[in-house]
């Protein structure tokens, strides 16, 4: 069985740290998920069962999320809050279009039912494949494939009709997903 | 109607695939040196289990870290020299030092400002300044339809952060950055690779936002 590497996490720590960003709706929040996650991960040497690391990373991440959020010590922030993206993006200094198109995007999916933005970020952000998303989220692969559908649909209308998502009523979409906490502090 | 259908549409489904990954990869951010310094100080103790060749590799691999996250932290130093919007718009809540040319060209920059000539719209005056080394011309209106005076602040060179909390309003695809701080608001926006900011104390966000729709449409 392979045992996870430290040596190689170095190199997932950015798509790590989007992943979180998306998850949480903060950069703030994203880098304490994140550092977390691998305080986690290298606490001792681990065993590789049937993921690769990314995958594996993912479970981790997606556990230290929603742990955390049962002891209420972080939740979701959608508001747009900008110096989030000057310590989080470093182009944002030089490009403030990116920054805000960063807060809008990550922002968007943190509004997500939980099932839908944990579908999203594992396949969408983190390359993962219906399959592994489905292990690692332990929902059959054509859920998978129906929240990432929903999430997709959801983020795109958000970004590019803001106005369309802000009137709409609550739909039958939300039954199966578990919205995001606010206010849970 | 639900918002969206039980069946989705094949062809609807493969845009919006299309259209997350575009957003995704137009938003790809590196993790924070920081964040990336204190993984790789985190990783180092655990070396020592994996044995002599992976201490050296470690070593290594934690030199590099350290040398992607000086790069990226004198990078980032690099760039915090310049101003924020929040305080470019100081000088554009100031007085006016000089009368409103008839054409006014941001310094830095090819941008004319709106002359907002029509009856309500009057310029009072414009000041230019340097922030932090960045040319500010500012173009200062006063304005009884939008509830006081206002300045229109170009401020050349790269674009800036926003420097304080804010919500963006995205409109016919233009991205506008809403703000208010220390009773000012502020709406700012990117044209043309420079940062424009319209600022006030007494006009509303509302009222900021509908004019640099108007100049960004050219309407004014």
């Amino acid at each position: 069985m392979p045992r996870l590497d430290p040596e190689s996490l170095a190199g997932h720590v950015d798509r790590l740290y989007r992943a979180a960003w998306a998850l949480c709706g903060s950069a703030h929040d994203a880098e304490d998920l994140v550092q977390e996650t691998f305080a986690r991960v290298l606490a001792r040497p681990r065993l590789l069962r049937g993921d690769d690391e990314l995958a594996y990373l993912m479970r981790v991440l997606r556990n230290t999320f929603l742990s955390s959020r049962r002891t209420a010590a972080r939740r979701p922030v959608v508001a747009a809050r900008v110096e989030d993206l000057e310590l989080a993006d470093r182009r944002s200094a030089e490009r403030p279009e990116l920054a805000i198109d960063a807060q809008a995007v990550y922002g968007a999916i943190a509004e997500l039912p939980e099932d839908f933005r944990l579908a999203l970020v594992a396949v969408d952000i983190l390359g993962l494949s219906y399959g592994e998303a489905g292990r690692v989220l332990g929902a059959p692969e054509a859920t998978i494939t129906s929240r990432l559908h929903r999430a997709r649909r959801r983020v795109v209308a958000a970004i590019d009709a803001p106005d369309a998502v802000a009137d709409r009523a609550p739909d039958a979409d939300d039954r199966e997903g578990t919205r995001p906490q606010r206010g849970l502090d | 109607m639900d918002w969206m259908p039980d069946t989705p549409d094949r062809s609807q489904v493969a845009a919006d695939a299309q259209r997350i990954g575009e957003l995704l990869r137009a938003v790809e951010a590196p993790a924070p040196a920081g964040l990336q310094r204190r993984i790789a100080d985190r990783n180092a103790p655990r070396r020592w289990w994996q044995g002599a060749p992976a201490i050296a590799l470690g070593v290594a691999g934690a030199a590099s870290a350290a040398c992607v996250a000086l790069i990226l932290a004198l990078t980032s130093g690099a760039t915090s020299a310049a101003p924020t919007v929040v305080q470019a718009s100081l000088v554009a809540l100031e007085r006016p030092t000089a009368p409103a040319p008839r054409r006014l060209v941001a310094t830095g920059t090819r941008i004319v400002f709106p002359r907002w000539s029509a009856p309500g719209w009057p310029r009072s005056g414009i000041r230019r300044d340097r922030v932090r080394g960045r040319a500010v011309t500012t173009q200062i209106y006063g304005s009884w339809r939008v509830g006081g005076d206002y300045g229109y602040a170009i401020v050349s060179g790269a674009p800036l952060t926003w420097g304080a909390g804010g919500t963006i309003r995205v409109v016919h695809g233009e991205r506008y950055g809403l703000i208010s701080t220390a009773g000012t608001h502020l709406v700012t926006w990117a044209q043309e690779g420079h940062t424009c900011i319209l600022a006030s104390r007494a006009a509303p966000l509302r009222a900021l936002l509908a004019l640099a729709k108007r100049q960004e449409a050219g309407a004014a």
